[in-house]
């Protein structure tokens, strides 16, 4: 199992420097969030925050970039044929409370998959900063998959 | 502030009454389960705001921790203003290929809400009662982190969306977060 996780461990190092290489999937959503003052509003596609873009490599672990809420880093864990899979991953976190450090949990569902992919997800975190911080988003979006 | 609390925690012991009834009541289950569990639980519920409030459960699960019911309740009291809240929720619980482990579970199902916001009567008014009722769909995940013979312990961190009719459209929702530690006894 140990080489398996410095393998793993070289390929995360490695997307760094040659994305393409490594890549299984590229996905942009957008969606309502909530960050930390009531619940989910509906989406404007103005707020920097509703977007996420993650980056998901052959070993199903991914990234998650959303400027102003979160940098996550954790792994997917599809179910067989169903589209539907669970993300599971921490890293900062980012509301209107505080800035801070959590776990994330994305429960979603991929549809109509080619290369491209439909996606709906509900992204939930938790997490430290001055305060506890909890903000979530109900995101759609588009993947590109090439494996 | 220490009044305040007194108030909180007098309001919890008279829910907790309540869900030690229902637990008990869930004891009728046993006869009808081929692999069940059954616990009690408590922890914090937010609501959009990122505060936890205090909340106690108890759940029932059927077939090896498939098909599982839970109970949640929470409530508050501020000056004249008090608030009774109960979450059903019933849902399957397939489990996640993490680590070759079998104690990661993912939480589906659908829950309802039932919440009672009292407004006691004063000089000028009389007493105020409102009764919200909503529903949706409940996504989470769960972890045994004891998996014994007859004793379990997880740490259950659920969402519960609820739908703002046509505003879900726009992707709008409404959510009661709860996150929070359950045990009990697993046949």
């Amino acid at each position: 199992m140990t080489h398996k996780r410095v393998l793993n461990l070289i390929i995360l190092v490695s997307i760094f420097f040659d994305p393409n290489a490594y890549a299984a999937g590229y996905t942009l959503r957008v969606g309502a969030a909530s960050m930390g003052t009531g619940q989910a509003n509906p989406v404007t596609f103005v707020a920097p925050y509703e977007y996420e873009f993650t980056y998901n490599t052959k070993s199903n672990y991914e990234f998650r970039l959303s400027p102003g809420s979160a940098a996550l880093f954790g792994k997917k864990f599809e179910t067989k044929s169903t589209g539907a899979y669970i993300g599971l991953g921490g890293g900062f976190l980012y509301d209107f409370n505080s800035p801070g450090i959590g776990v994330y949990s994305a429960l979603g569902y991929d549809f109509f998959c080619g290369t491209f992919c439909l996606s709906f997800e509900y992204l939930q975190t938790a997490g430290y900063g001055k305060t506890f911080i909890s903000p979530y988003f109900i995101r759609l979006g588009m993947g590109i998959w090439t494996k | 502030m220490v009044a305040h609390d007194k108030t909180i925690y007098s309001h919890l012991s008279r829910t907790t009454l309540v869900v030690f009834m229902v637990f008990v009541c869930n004891i009728l289950f046993v006869p009808f389960a081929k692999a069940f569990h059954l616990g009690v639980g408590a922890g914090g519920v937010e609501e959009g705001d990122d505060r936890l409030r205090p909340y106690v459960a108890t759940e029932v699960g059927l077939f090896n921790e498939f098909l599982n019911a839970r109970l949640i309740a929470y409530g508050m009291k501020y000056s004249i203003v008090s608030q009774q809240s109960a979450i059903v929720s019933v849902s399957v619980r397939p489990t996640l290929p993490i680590a070759s482990t079998k104690r990661f579970f993912a939480n589906i199902g659908l829950w309802g809400l039932r919440e009672i916001t009292k407004l006691e009567a004063t000089e000028n008014a009389d007493t105020q009662s409102e009764t919200l009722v909503s529903y949706g769909i409940l996504l989470g995940v769960r972890f045994k982190a004891i998996d014994a013979k007859y004793f379990y312990c997880s740490i259950d961190w659920d969402g519960h969306l609820y739908l703002p009719g046509a505003a879900f459209v726009t992707l709008s929702t409404g959510r009661r977060q709860t996150i929070g530690l359950n045990f009990g006894i697993s046949l």
